[in-house]
């Protein structure tokens, strides 16, 4: 008796995942965590990111990742969207370095920055900047990066609201 | 009926231009879900409208 309710049990699970509408998994998939607090806590002890509030951390050059999107992602959950594909995206910047290092090539971009020499614009109280890394840093995916053939990427786009050191985002490009 | 193409925001050139309502006016706008550059409507791309609502101006941050 206990093994047909257990079958049954599998068999009802299944379906249930099986038969979902199309809607409901989508969503579930673009609210998907990009970082856990697993990894987070990871980052927070080798000292790339120092906690600074609720959702907030701070990196080694001072940049400020914090707040959320207006989906509701933590701005740090919002850049590791960038640490994996997103197939579905019609254009979507891949990193091909761990999490520690996109972490790591921030603060690399913020220094040349801030040394000067990249080209930048400006819109509605954001700066975006492309800054060259000088090796492959990432892939273009989403659907153009696949009918390109998935190419090498070795520029970064970071946008920070203008006159502070806060993240908006920050991917290959 | 065919989709329409989802656009690219010209300021990121990452982003695609969802379609948000204004809390205040109630009137519609475009925000790039990438760096969340707002713009007033598809024939307005190359004007900076500020970081709120292009309408009304209300601010939109969340």
């Amino acid at each position: 008796m206990k093994r047909i309710l257990f079958a049954l049990t599998i068999a009802f699970c299944i379906a249930g995942i099986l038969g979902g509408d199309a809607a409901a998994r989508r969503k579930s998939r673009d609210h998907a965590t990009f970082i856990s607090i697993r990894e987070i806590r990871d980052l927070e002890q080798k000292g790339l990111l120092v906690p600074a509030g609720k959702d907030a951390w701070k990196t080694k050059s001072g940049l400020l990742i914090a707040g959320r999107d207006p989906d509701g992602r933590t701005r740090l959950d919002h850049i590791m969207r960038h640490a994996s594909d997103i197939p579905g995206r019609p254009k979507h910047g891949v990193f091909s370095v761990t999490k520690a290092g996109v972490i790591d090539l921030m603060d690399e971009a913020w220094k040349k920055i801030k040394a000067g020499a990249v080209p930048e614009k400006e819109r509605g109280g954001k700066i975006a900047y492309t800054v060259g890394m000088g090796r492959p840093i990432g892939y273009l995916g989403g659907r153009k990066g696949r009918e390109r053939g998935n190419p090498k990427l070795a520029s970064v786009r970071m946008v920070i609201k203008k006159g502070t050191t806060a993240v908006v985002t920050f991917f290959p490009m | 009926m065919k989709e329409k193409e989802s656009i690219i925001c010209p300021f990121c050139e990452e982003g695609s231009l969802n379609r948000v309502t204004c809390k205040k006016c109630g009137q519609l706008f475009l925000r790039c879900d990438e760096c969340e550059s707002v713009y007033k409507d598809r024939g307005s791309l190359d004007k900076d409208y500020g970081p709120g609502c292009p309408h009304c101006g209300a601010d939109i941050d969340s």
